[in-house]
């Protein structure tokens, strides 16, 4: 493991240097980010807001990638939101995440120039699950309850759901799915995925919920290290093809 | 001093990453302390929790006007009786393991149970063949569930080959995509390129 992070590194810090340096990428087209992109013409025109949930777990365990993911996703929703005058609905189930979202929400409408907007409510801990302070199982069917009712009952303009989740997903997807409602999600959980695929409208799979930060604002610092991740891929991908072939031929 | 929080963040992070990684019994010690601070943080977080809940519900109750005021007067008295019950008794606790063993748990299998429903709907919604991806999933969807009836044994090599060879190649390759983009994102908080904590 840490030699596979010492293998990153200089990879990483290449992406970053070539990326600032001027190099263009071309991402493919995604088309959850798209979706995201054109959601808040959409909400201010219905005058309904969006609903985001970050997942069913916080920051500070080994799931917080999972959480910064939505979280970027978070810090533009806000900042849409905030210049649309719809700000997100956003839901969480873990009490670490609820700070580092208020605070999120805080700084984008700070740095618009306009903090007395900012509406701590609109970031909301529906339940935490009772059993993750004790064991290592998870329980989030309150939470799950909650957004299930918060989407039947709440006229959204889109539901978001990105971070990391269980069979719950089914339960919050379901509901949002059988009103029509438009529906972006993933998450990082294969297992998970084909709740995500049979919910969402658009379902980010896998890896790209880790994509928000590059493709919803462009930040350097998230396209180097998606030009990263592509470097290492092509790596793995050459590792384990050698690997097969020289296998094949009796040579490992 | 707006360097200060990512300059800590980068520290913990660096500290906590080696205390992984190697054995060493300083690296030992503050590690485990912070392992610590992070169950304090957590139940201070919580504490804030159970404010922004009652700050949510309050609202709608003062408000009236809201269809869902009774909802949340419900949600609120409950919390606030169940954190009661839990400061005043302690935990583990006899009342608090009967309102879970009787209110929490019923209620919980009642709303899993909407799961098999849901599935089904969820099912009929992505199994619909209307283009070549959902058509493969479809017969790969038969292939499987046919495969596992005792009486179409015919079908159980296909159904093993599908979950071992493209069904298992697919997760793993999700899986490596995942493991990139989780390091990515781990590197990003470490360096302090992704700052969700601060300015």
């Amino acid at each position: 493991m840490l030699g596979v992070l010492l293998f990153f590194l200089p990879i990483f810090f290449f992406a970053y240097w070539a990326v600032k340096r001027g190099l263009r990428l071309a991402l493919r087209p995604i088309a959850a980010y798209t979706a995201l992109k054109g959601l808040f013409a959409r909400s201010a025109e219905a005058g309904q807001p969006v609903h985001l949930s970050l997942g069913t777990t916080g920051v500070g365990d080994q799931f917080t990638a999972d959480s910064t993911a939505a979280l970027n996703v978070l810090e533009y929703l806000s900042e849409r939101g905030a210049i649309s005058a719809a700000p997100p609905i956003v839901t969480l189930a873990h009490p670490t995440a609820l700070p580092v979202a208020q605070d999120v929400m805080r700084r984008v409408y700070r740095q618009l120039g306009y903090p007395e907007e900012f509406d701590p409510t609109r970031a909301r801990l529906l339940a935490p699950d009772p059993l993750n302070f004790s064991t290592n199982r998870s329980d989030v069917f309150a939470y799950a309850v909650g957004v299930m009712r918060l989407l039947t009952q709440q006229k959204l303009a889109a539901n978001v759901m990105i971070g990391r989740f269980g069979d719950e997903f089914l339960l919050m997807g379901e509901p949002g799915a059988q009103h029509h409602l438009m529906q972006i999600g993933g998450t990082s959980a294969p297992e998970v995925l084909p709740f995500v695929y049979a919910t969402m409208t658009h379902p980010l799979i896998g890896e790209e919920i880790y994509a928000g930060g590059a493709y919803l604002s462009g930040k350097l610092a998230h396209l180097g290290s998606l030009f990263a991740q592509d470097i290492m891929r092509w790596l793995l991908v050459a590792g384990i093809v050698s690997a097969a072939l020289l296998r094949t031929v009796g040579l490992i | 001093m707006k360097w200060l929080p990512t300059a800590i963040a980068i520290a913990v992070g660096l500290v906590t990453l080696l205390d992984f990684f190697f054995t060493l019994p300083l690296l030992d010690a503050v590690g485990a302390a912070f392992k610590q601070w992070t169950i304090i943080l957590t139940a201070f977080a919580l504490l804030l929790g159970l404010v922004n809940l009652l700050q949510v519900h309050l609202t709608r109750i003062i408000r009236r006007n809201e269809a869902s005021a009774g909802y949340s007067a419900i949600v609120a008295s409950t919390a606030v009786i169940v954190f009661a019950i839990g400061l005043w008794f302690g935990l583990p606790s006899n009342p608090l393991t009967w309102i879970f063993d009787n209110l929490y748990t019923p209620l919980q299998g009642a709303f899993f149970a909407l799961v098999a429903f849901f599935l089904a709907t969820a099912a009929y919604r992505a199994l619909r063949a209307r283009s070549i991806e959902t058509t493969w999933m479809l017969l790969a969807a038969l292939v499987v569930l046919v495969g596992q009836t005792p009486i179409l044994g015919v079908l159980a090599d296909a159904r093993e080959w599908v979950l071992n060879v493209p069904s298992t190649a697919g997760v793993r390759g999700i899986l490596l995509g995942v493991a990139l983009g989780t390091i990515a994102t781990a590197l990003r908080l470490l360096i302090g390129w992704d700052r969700p904590y601060s300015e």
